[in-house]
Parts: C-alpha cells; structure tokens; sequence
C-alpha cells in the first residue's frame, strides 16, 4: 500500500501552514493568525522577504541598481502575493521572476525597458550556468568554407528594443533597438558582440537545423544586395565576420571530416 | 568560497557540505570548480528545499535529481531540515512545522517516500524556529516522534539547540539528553544574530559563541564525538578566520579520541 504524502483538504495541520504562509506572503494586508505572535511572524517575514530580494539582486544587478529602494520592495512584495514559484533549485529563481515581469502589466513610474533588461540579466545567467560546453578546438580555414555550419547553444542571437548591453546609471535614455550575440567564452564568462543586419541573420538561420554553407550563403546574399557590390569582397567580409565567431568556438559542423 | 575549495583543500577540513538544489543542472565555471572540489574532498548533501513536513504535494522529481547528484559526486548522506519552505509554491526558508501528531505522521510518510526512492537513509536536522504554529507536543518530543516513525538518522545542529532554547526557555542540555543519540550521525555548529530584544535569529553570518561551544564539548562528553561542520552562509570571514573554528572544533574532539 501506498501511504499518502499529500495532506486531505479538510486537514488541520493544511489549514494550519496555509494560513500561516499566506500571512508570509503579504504581511500587510492579511493578519497574523490568531493566537501567533506578531513580533515572531515578523521574523520570519523578514527572513523570507530579505532572502528572495538578496537572490533577485544577485540575479539581476542592473535593474536592482537602477531601482529605488522603495520601488524594489514593492517590486519583491508583488512577487510573493501574486506569483507561485514552482523551481526547488536557486539559480532557476532568476527564471521565474522573468516569468512574473513577463505576466504583469508594470506601473506607470516604472522603465519601459525593465523587461527587455531582465530577459538580457537572465539570458546572461543561462549562459553563465549552461551545462554545455564549447569544443576544445575551433574549426579549420576548411571547415569554415566546406562544411555546413552550425551555431554554439553557448552563443545566442538576439534583437532587443533598447541597447540594453548599455543601460547602467549613467545611460542616457534611447529607444534604439540592438542586435546582440551574446556568448559563454572560454573562460566562461559572457560576453556579447553588437551585431549589424546582416550578421544577424546569418547568426539566426545557423540556429537552423539545417545550418548553412557559408560561400553559398554569402554569394546569394551578395548577389541581392545590389548590383554595386563586389562579390569577392563581400564574401571575404562575410568569412572574416564568422572567423571572429569561430575564434570564440562558437560556430561547429555536423559534416563528419574526412 | 567555491573558488577556494576548488584550487584546494586546507588539511583541516575533513568533509564539505553543499546544498543540492544551488547545483543540480548547473554548468559552466561554478560547476568546474565543485568538479574540483569533489575529486579531493567527501562532501555532504545538505537540502533546503525538500519542504518534508509542508503542504503541497513531496517534489518526487527534486529526489530523483537529488539521487542522480549524490551518485555523481559520490556523496553518501543527503540532510535535510524538519522544516517546511513551499505551500504550493516555493519559499525558500525554513518554516516552522506546527508540533502535532498530525504532523508527525504526515512528515513521516514523506520521509518514508523519499528514502525508498533514494534506497537509504535521510538525515533530518533540528531547524531553528521562532515560534510554534500549534502545538500538542513539545519540540523534543516531536523530532524523536518523527525520526521514530519514519526510521531516519538526526543531525543534531548545537546552535539550533541554544538559539531555541534561548528563543523559547528551556534547558538546552535537557533537550539534548531526549534526543536519540544512536540515531545522530552528526553535528552542525554555527554562529547567529542577538535582536536587540533578545531574541536569536539564526542566521549563520557570525562566529560561534562560547556557549555554543560549551554546548558542543558538553554533547561530546555525554553522546560522544561524531563528524562536526562549522556553517557560515554570510558575512564570510578570511579563511584563516574560519580555519581558527575548525580548528577549535577539532581541539574539542581531541580529548575523545
């Protein structure tokens, strides 16, 4: 026989812990409940309050700086009334605030950018704790111009409304959109490049499964830029561009050598 | 700390402890440097959130994870708190479980669940607590219940003792002459916070204090020396700080060896 891990809904003990954390996740309008001491609930409104706004600071540092202290308390105070995490592990914490920015309308004093800056804090954060790793070597000038072409899942292309890459204390506020790859490099740390148009897309469709041949992409791409453009020259631009990725191990081949 | 550990080990430290749940499905430098860290050193699977005596549903799949991180590090005992921290969703801290036979039963059941998934014993850990939700048994008596019941090891954490004896007036020694002694593999020592008002908050961010210290030789004397970790989660000192506790617990053990 199976015993029950789960508590049944008429429980004493449920109605007990229930009414005690929902007292925990918003001190300020539901009461202590009876016959508890409120000097001692407050401890632990304390504790669990200062734990989870010290994570979230950790997690996303450039948002905590830009914030008030004030607006960052009710920011954290939200969370706890209005959002279930559901992760055991710590690190992914960072993964569920992203979903509660994500699911919320946002007042009016706050930045319009705070989501775009929390998705690239938490994009940063994958990266720095992905379990993959980068191959031991780059690949060959060969490679590079006859093996099909796949992205790192280290290196991840995106566009974002706001140069977020820039926004700290001393940014001055500008809605311009920025192309970024950013990348765990090989002392795993992350980094990311500024990226033009084309870059871009060359980076995103070798996401694609099917990964790319890199002179017959380029060709096709030269040839529909216009008819004052060198071939030649654009080409080896586009070559040198991806030699810089390749340098980082970022670019890999699912051809098998021969 | 990780980045010390990982480059080495001082001869002082004998065993580590590491929550699994700020490593499982974590890579990159920090994984690198537990990898480091494992190859030299015995570690300790220190939970935080199991939520063993809580609400919502036992999180079948953290033991699982849990299971596969013990076996790839090579760590024999995973602890947890006799605590709660998620009512359906996460809290992240420890929760007092209120000290009824309802309690027991339920937090033993769940024991009882995870160790069969994990095919050993777990070791439940006396939490600090600033109050009691409800309560028809004392504290001693229900952590001897529940390790009764569920028929799981103790680690008996001596700060824990003196910030709850302190925090709700009783005897520590008394408390821990109750506790079952066969059933202890081993003893947490920590520093904690003195409220202005007089209450303890445990919060692992000072050095012991000397009676704490008196508390440990005292179990020592009377239950006999088992494997002692020093806990220090915030305002982490120099490690030559820290190697000065280790040390003093290491000349604590030295009479009973």
């Amino acid at each position: 026989m199976v015993s029950q891990t789960v508590l049944p809904p008429d429980s004493e003990l449920l109605k007990i812990q229930t009414a005690f954390t929902q007292h925990l996740r918003n001190p300020d309008s539901i009461p202590v409940p009876q016959g508890l001491d409120a000097r001692r609930m407050g401890i632990y409104s304390d504790l669990i309050f200062n734990n989870i706004s010290s994570l979230i600071s950790e997690f996303f540092p450039v948002i905590f700086s830009l914030t008030d202290s004030e607006d960052w308390r009710s920011l954290i105070r939200e969370f706890f009334i209005n959002y279930q995490c559901e992760t055991p592990y710590f690190p992914k914490l960072a993964d569920e605030f992203l979903q509660f920015l994500m699911g919320r309308e946002g007042t009016n004093h706050e930045p319009d950018y705070l989501v775009s800056l929390a998705h690239y804090e938490w994009l940063e954060l994958c990266l720095f704790t992905s379990e993959s790793e980068l191959p031991v070597n780059p690949l060959d000038k060969a490679e590079l111009k006859h093996q099909r072409l796949h992205l790192s899942d280290l290196a991840i292309p995106i566009t974002y409304e706001y140069p977020v890459q820039q926004i700290s204390n001393s940014w001055q506020y500008e809605a311009k959109q920025a192309s970024l790859l950013l990348f765990r490099d090989q002392h795993d740390s992350v980094r990311f490049f500024e990226l033009q148009p084309l870059a871009f897309e060359l980076l995103t469709t070798m996401q694609q499964e099917s990964g790319i041949l890199l002179p017959d992409w380029l060709h096709q791409k030269a040839r529909a830029s216009g008819p004052g453009t060198n071939i030649d020259n654009f080409i080896k631009a586009g070559i040198d561009l991806v030699e810089q990725f390749n340098r980082e191990k970022l670019i890999y081949t699912s051809d098998t050598s021969n | 700390m990780a980045a010390q550990f990982s480059k080495a080990t001082p001869d002082e430290v004998n065993f580590l402890e590491v929550a699994p749940e700020n490593w499982i499905g974590l890579g990159g430098r920090f994984a690198k440097q537990l990898r480091a860290i494992t190859e030299r050193t015995p570690l300790v699977a220190h939970g935080l959130s199991l939520s063993i005596g809580g609400p919502a549903p036992l999180d079948e799949t953290l033991v699982h994870e849990i299971k596969k991180f013990m076996l790839l590090h090579q760590i024999s005992i995973y602890s947890e708190h006799l605590s709660y921290c998620s009512d359906g969703g996460q809290l992240y801290d420890l929760l007092p479980i209120p000290f009824t036979e309802e309690a027991v039963m339920h937090t033993a059941t769940r024991v009882k669940r995870v160790q069969d998934i994990l095919e050993q014993r777990i070791t439940l850990e006396n939490s600090s607590y600033y109050l009691s939700p409800q309560q028809s048994l004392s504290e001693a008596e229900f952590i001897t219940a529940v390790i009764a019941e569920a028929d799981c090891n103790m680690l008996l954490d001596i700060n824990n003792v003196y910030v709850n004896s302190t925090n709700h007036g009783y005897d520590a020694m008394t408390f821990i002459r109750q506790m079952p002694a066969e059933k202890i593999t081993y003893f947490h020592i920590a520093g904690h916070y003195l409220e202005p008002d007089g209450i303890i908050v445990d919060t692992h961010g000072a050095d012991v204090i000397d009676p704490v210290w008196a508390l440990l030789n005292q179990t020592y004397t009377e239950i006999g020396i088992k494997p002692t970790l020093l806990e220090r989660d915030f305002n982490i000192p120099a490690m030559d700080t820290l190697l000065q506790e280790v040390n003093q617990i290491h000349k604590a053990q030295q009479p009973f060896i």
